[in-house]
């Protein structure tokens, strides 16, 4: 962390960035009126500001999904901290042509797991749990450590986040597999189960790094593609229609299922699209960000054994 | 209670011989080169095939938006068939194959969450394959009756009754 804060000073002192989007820890109001310490994504552009910059289990945040949305865009250079799950959302902003790489300056830092949680629990950052994409990134890295691609980033720090590992939740929620097995009318009453607890707050939307559109589909109302009162039918059509413009991009940050208040298994959705991907096209998003998106390419020889 | 065509055309009329059987309604997206006119020629040709399925021309298969078909589940229909020329005889010539990989996806999702895949389908026809569509036609009919009216996407059902 002392490395990170001298060298965040440095760029902010030298001009070098007009703004660093970092974890930081702030007060927080919650339920009961009184203030508690929490972790959370931070906005510094003097340098007397930096001490308040954190690297810890509470940075579970992907802060990607600032760069997109209009406050930011006025800053001419932009440094953002990044985790190596997160860095692959710029990648594939970078390919959609949203973001300029030149106008951002990348802090890649390691990482072997994060901690998820309510507010009340992450302040002491202790009693959370370790969110999905934590455990799937740790299977798939040796030592379970992810590190930032040196020659990826403008500064990689190779430093863990402080405190304990958080231990893995209990398996509530089904996974892909368990899912895939079961009749297809369960299926659909486990996922109408889940989808009518949804109030449409539309929080996975607002968090994700990926849905940029200045106009949703979702909020058209002539024609209105989706239904918008938050009753069953719309909040189903919402879901798949959401699932369905993530195929080919989603990065598997989880953001979407960290805020939502209900508590929606949504990166179900995400990961089953990521593994369908994955076996039909060999594809896997966020790795290059000079190679087209899914959708915008083909082969010749792709899979038509469904068309008649 | 589900039946094949052949079993529901003959049952279930009423007490006016009038026929109450459910018949299944299914949206069909057509792409104006080459499956609209092999729709046309199947008619001009004397073709006969169900008549469960409502047209609707699109200037392409990849015009069509994975929206549309949530949509025509959403406003009612049993089954959505989308149609558009073989590959590498496209109007445009790759319209076609951006809208296989389209097609391949939203149709896994759909059937992951839950929607029964014999309710979507896709085809390839040309312009000259008449035949072709009224058989593609009548497979959809009938895989669409198999899966039994769309009970919608708010209805909650019991998974037990199926």
């Amino acid at each position: 962390m002392e490395k990170l804060n001298t060298h965040v000073k440095e760029l902010l002192k030298n001009g070098i960035v007009d703004l660093i989007i970092a974890y930081g820890q702030r007060e927080i109001p919650i339920a009961n009126g009184s203030m508690v310490t929490s972790v959370g994504p931070i906005f510094i552009t003097r340098e007397s500001e930096v001490g308040q910059l954190v690297w810890n289990r509470g940075c579970v945040h992907n802060l990607v999904t600032y760069l997109t949305k209009k406050d930011y865009k006025r800053y001419e250079r932009i440094g953002i901290v990044v985790k190596p799950c997160d860095f692959k959302a710029i990648n594939v902003l970078r390919q959609e042509h949203q973001i300029d790489r030149q106008r951002l300056f990348i802090i890649g830092l390691s990482c072997n797991g994060t901690l998820s949680g309510t507010i009340d629990e992450t302040m002491g950052l202790g009693t959370g749990h370790m969110p999905r994409k934590c455990i799937d990134c740790r299977a798939a890295h040796e030592g379970a450590i992810a590190r930032c691609v040196p020659e990826d980033v403008d500064l990689a720090i190779d430093e863990l986040p402080e405190g304990e590992l958080p231990a893995e939740p209990k398996g509530e929620m089904p996974g892909i597999e368990e899912l895939e097995k079961i009749s297809i009318d369960e299926r659909r009453a486990f996922w109408q189960g889940q989808f009518q607890k949804c109030l449409r707050c539309y929080a996975c939307r607002s968090v994700c790094p990926l849905c940029y559109c200045e106009q949703c589909v979702c909020d058209m109302s002539q024609p209105q593609w989706v239904d918008r009162s938050p009753h069953l039918k719309g909040n189903f059509l919402f879901h798949i229609v959401r699932a369905f413009h993530l195929t080919g991009r989603c990065v598997n940050c989880g953001e979407c299922e960290r805020v939502c208040p209900m508590g929606l298994p949504l990166t179900l959705l995400n990961q089953k699209m990521i593994k369908d991907v994955k076996e039909l096209y060999d594809y896997e998003s966020g790795n290059d960000p000079e190679q087209a998106p899914l959708m915008s390419q083909f082969k010749v020889d792709d899979d038509e054994s469904f068309i008649k | 209670m589900k039946k094949t065509l052949d079993q529901a055309n003959i049952s279930l009329k009423d007490q006016h011989g009038k026929d109450t059987a459910w018949k299944p309604s299914i949206v069909a997206f057509l792409c104006n080169w080459c499956s609209y006119a092999g729709a046309d020629l199947a008619g001009t040709s004397r073709l006969k095939y169900n008549p469960n399925i409502r047209l609707i021309r699109v200037p392409c298969s990849g015009k069509v938006d994975p929206l549309f078909i949530l949509r025509a589940f959403a406003d009612g229909a049993d089954g959505v068939l989308v149609s558009g020329c073989h590959p590498g005889d496209c109007h445009y010539a790759t319209g076609n194959y951006f809208a296989r990989r389209k097609f391949a996806l939203i149709k896994r999702l759909l059937e992951f969450c839950g929607i029964d895949a014999r309710r979507i389908h896709f085809s390839w026809v040309s312009a000259a394959e008449g035949g072709k569509w009224s058989r593609v036609v009548n497979e959809v009919v009938e895989a669409v009756h198999q899966a039994g009216p769309f009970p919608g996407f708010d209805v909650m059902q019991d998974p037990e009754k199926g």
